[in-house]
């Protein structure tokens, strides 16, 4: 927890670094705070989106997100079974294990956790900084779970 | 400009103590060198190692750095970890690719640091079926001046013909570094022309200071008042904006801090760095003198030295000495890169100080 803080305290100050005209936001905040160092550092982000739904086709809130074997933050579906999570990574083909599971209890349903392979084959960036930052390439994928009874 | 703070960088220098100060406390390693041999195929004047044509010293083989990669896997994010081959010339080694392919299938990143020499387009290929990413090679000036701290008369030639094959590669990342010296000062604009005529976007100038055979050559070093104008002329080309200039990250710099690279100074040298040298030492970066190693993969677990030592690269309280001790400077340069730092701890280089001399001479 105490390093998730020191991470964000540090990605507001480079914010308000660039603010200052001192570096870009993406020198420091792209490589997790720390900045390009003697070489720099390829990097992509990937964006996985989408819905979450019931076999019924019901919409499902509160569901966590996660790409498994990673210490990426998780992300939840809002109340319109929606999610996005945006992962850090390396500029190439790229297979993300994610997780779905549902942790909030009973009170929306119980439903069985769903693991899922999300693959960029060849994937497209956009809005890269023409140098170390490849850009951002992104994917819907909407999952369905099944009841647990 | 001159080197005296703007109210503006005052504030941004203040604002980067903190964020200094929160790395420090995260202490997390994303960058590891690995300097992989020691042989060279030149005999460069110029050499941040003390690396030998014939080197007696044997190459670590690939199975033990990846053994100390694969200790330290648990506390990285290998996507964002990036791992660098130094040397020596990586290129020297034939088994660099099998290195290569052990660390793309564990997800790192990885580069090489060369001097071109040895570059062809099939040992490329083979390179980047092997996961290579990212590549920097060493240009120091034009035929002359680059032939001469090179010694070798076909050393330019190779290492623009090396520029000229990465070019061509869409998705792989590189750079040019150039070592500014009395012999190159006056081409700064010719090797801009040059690089801009093979594409290239990224160049990197770094100053040599006296460690390894700069020691003994005095005229690698600019003049302070070359040295004041190296950082006007690199604030002024960033400003055009045709190529992405700037200078290493070797030391701080007052007010031209923010004006000749992206970053404000900050040696992160065990904070973010460790290197894995060649007899298996656990340092920082791999020019840092023996007293700044922390462990050896060959006896101690990579990932214990990481979490446990680092201690005077991460408190840098106790550079405060001699020069340093009152300068006002040291709550924003913490003692200047701890590469900077011979044997006893005393400060070789203080950048600042070089740009303040070619001050005071300019206006003589």
């Amino acid at each position: 927890m105490k390093r998730q803080i020191l991470k964000k305290y540090n990605r507001l100050i480079s914010l308000l670094l660039s603010l200052l005209g001192i570096g870009g936001t993406f020198t420091f905040i792209s490589c997790d705070g720390t900045g390009q160092v003697e070489y720099g550092t390829p990097s992509a982000t990937f964006k996985i989106f989408g819905k979450v739904t019931s076999e019924d086709g019901d919409q499902i809130p509160y569901i966590k997100v996660k790409a498994a074997m990673h210490n990426y933050d998780s992300s939840y579906t809002n109340e319109a079974g929606e999610y996005t999570l945006v992962l850090g990574s390396f500029p190439s083909d790229q297979d993300f294990y994610m997780e779905y599971s549902d942790v909030d209890g009973p009170s929306n349903g119980l439903y069985q956790t769903k693991d899922s392979t999300v693959s960029f084959v060849n994937p497209q960036f956009e809005n890269g900084d023409g140098s170390w930052y490849s850009g951002e390439a992104s994917k819907k994928v909407d999952i369905q779970l099944k009841e647990d009874n | 400009m001159d080197s005296k703070l703007t109210i503006r960088k005052k504030i941004a220098l203040e604002l980067y103590r903190k964020f200094r100060k929160n790395a420090r406390a995260l202490h997390q390693l994303d960058y590891i060198f690995w300097e992989c041999t020691l042989r060279c195929n030149l005999d460069c004047i110029h050499c941040g190692s003390d690396c030998k044509k014939e080197s007696m010293v044997k190459d670590m083989p690939v199975a033990d750095f990846i053994k100390a990669i694969d200790d330290i896997k648990s506390i990285v994010n290998p996507n964002k970890t990036m791992i660098v081959f130094t040397g020596g010339e990586p290129l020297v080694r034939n088994d660099l690719e099998v290195c290569g392919r052990q660390l793309y299938k564990r997800g790192f990143p990885w580069g090489i640091v060369s001097n071109g020499l040895h570059l062809t387009q099939t040992r490329l290929q083979s390179l980047l079926q092997a996961g290579l990413r990212a590549v920097t090679i060493s240009l120091d000036g034009m035929g002359n001046s680059h032939n001469w701290l090179r010694r070798n008369p076909n050393s330019f030639e190779q290492a623009v013909h090396a520029i000229s094959l990465l070019s061509k590669i869409p998705d792989l990342k590189y750079d040019v570094v150039s070592c500014i010296n009395q012999k190159n000062f006056d081409e700064l604009d010719a090797i801009k022309e040059l690089l801009l005529s093979k594409g290239v976007t990224d160049w990197r100038m770094f100053t040599v200071f006296p460690i390894g055979r700069a020691r003994d050559h005095k005229e690698l070093q600019l003049s302070p008042v070359q040295f004041k104008q190296l950082f006007d002329y690199i604030a002024k080309e960033r400003k055009k904006g045709d190529i992405k200039l700037s200078y290493g990250c070797e030391g701080y710099l007052g007010n031209y801090e923010g004006e000749v690279r992206d970053n404000l100074f900050f040696c992160r040298a065990g904070i973010s760095i460790a290197s894995v040298l060649i007899d298996g030492s656990i340092s920082a970066c791999p020019n840092l003198r023996e007293n700044f190693i922390e462990g050896n993969i060959y006896a101690d677990s990579f990932k214990d030295v990481w979490q446990k030592k680092y201690r005077k690269h991460r408190d840098r309280n106790w550079l405060k000495t001699g020069d340093c001790a009152d300068c006002d400077s040291f709550k924003y340069c913490e003692g200047n890169g701890l590469h900077l730092r011979n044997e006893k701890g005393e400060l070789l280089f203080c950048h600042l100080h070089r740009i303040q001399e070619g001050e005071k001479q300019e206006l003589n």
